[in-house]
């Protein structure tokens, strides 16, 4: 018999559980190992120890408790799986559901903004008095956002108004008084329409005379 | 109906008689309390197993047919609801939630907290506290419930050779642990 059977016998042997013929064989083990011995040893002094626990005792009226409360738990468990079966589920849950939908759509107003509403600078300005209105704008007129957009209209104008002029270069060499145009007669017209700058147009209206930009 | 055998209870529960099933649990409870006490070391918690395992027989009983006899399913629904219980005591001690809960808990004293307060663990019940949760079922159920290995085995689904040398081994680990305890006390 290996040591290692002989161990894993020793609880029951010490608490007199083992069969007669493991008992013996036990036994007869023992005699010839020491390792076992010393394992026996130790095993009888634990069992001793727990032997000796103050075993805790319950409450007397404690065990008298249970089953009421176990009843009352089964009708908590009862009442939990009556609210989650299936007719429960599939039906109730979503009529529920719908009907609370509605109510919900009913009952809560879906707001439309009104125009004023929409704009906040319509409402500011139309609750002011002019000279307000006159000092907000101003006021405004020195953020950089209005800076901006001045300077995006500013150079809008001014294109437009090179765009005027080179049509009037344009007419006023295609024109009768087109001979007026003695020192620049070398270019093509083309050419001129091209490269001409702010500075070439302001003369050529000079000398056209006094055409006026509309 | 107390001289029923457990097998005309089952059969009596089967068909419709809530009072067998009302003798099952006076016949058992002390049983199945002790089993979870051992496991859980704290009567609250041990109370608040057994209240389950109760309510899981009543929930099973209807298909039990008897492979087993009661007794051992009995003891597997036990085993398997005090293990399932040092699992969840494992994540709330991890995250700290029992001091939580007990912070957030009621004043008020219960008789059965009065009564929890006033015992102070034992030496042993530390030292079961402190074994691997496998180690532990067979030693309660060997040890203090004194069932055969045979049974343990149908309990815990396992062989009587493994259950036999988890036995020893979680006796040679109390034993380690009292005699820590004893060097150091």
């Amino acid at each position: 018999m290996r040591t290692v059977h002989v161990s894993i016998l020793l609880p029951d042997f010490v608490r007199g559980s083992l069969g007669d013929e493991l008992k013996t064989g036990v036994e007869e083990h023992l005699q010839r190992c020491a390792s076992c011995r010393t394992e026996l040893d130790e095993l009888q002094r634990t069992f001793a120890t727990i032997g000796q626990e103050h075993r805790v005792d319950v409450p007397p009226y404690y065990f008298g408790s249970i089953l009421p409360r176990v009843r009352e738990r089964l009708e908590e468990k009862r009442g939990i799986s009556r609210i989650w079966n299936p007719i429960v589920t599939k039906l109730a849950v979503p009529a529920l559901t719908a009907v609370l939908a509605f109510v919900l759509l009913s009952h809560i107003p879906l707001s439309v903004p009104s125009a004023d509403q929409e704009n906040p600078f319509t409402a500011i300005a139309g609750s002011a008095t002019p000279e307000e209105f006159a000092d907000i704008l101003h006021e405004q007129s020195s953020s950089s956002e209005w800076n901006a957009i001045q300077t995006k209209a500013a150079s809008h104008v001014l294109m437009n108004e090179t765009f005027v002029k080179r049509q009037l270069v344009r007419e006023a060499l295609a024109g009768p008084s087109s001979s007026a145009l003695g020192d620049i007669a070398e270019l093509s017209s083309q050419q001129l329409l091209t490269d001409l700058g702010e500075s070439d147009v302001d003369e050529i209206l000079q000398r056209l005379g006094t055409m006026e930009i509309p | 109906m107390s001289d029923c055998t457990d097998e005309e209870l089952v059969g009596g529960y089967q068909k419709g008689n809530e009072g067998a099933f009302n003798e099952l649990v006076l016949r058992y409870q002390q049983k199945v309390y002790w089993v979870a006490r051992r496991f859980s070391n704290d009567h609250d918690n041990a109370d608040d197993i057994t209240q389950e395992v109760f309510c899981k027989v009543h929930q099973g009983l209807n298909e039990f047919r008897g492979e087993s006899s009661l007794f051992t399913w009995l003891y597997r629904v036990t085993v398997n609801v005090s293990l399932n219980y040092l699992r969840r005591q494992r994540v709330r001690e991890f995250f700290g939630l029992d001091d939580l809960l007990e912070l957030a808990g009621d004043e008020a004293d219960s008789p059965d907290r009065v009564f929890e307060r006033q015992e102070q663990k034992s030496l042993i019940e530390e030292a079961i506290a402190t074994l691997p949760t496998k180690q532990r079922a067979v030693f309660v159920l060997r040890y203090y419930e004194e069932i055969p290995y045979e049974e343990i085995a149908k309990i815990l689904g396992t062989t009587v050779g493994g259950l036999k040398a988890n036995y020893f081994h979680a006796i040679r680990k109390i034993g380690d642990y009292i005699n820590r305890a004893h060097g150091t006390r």
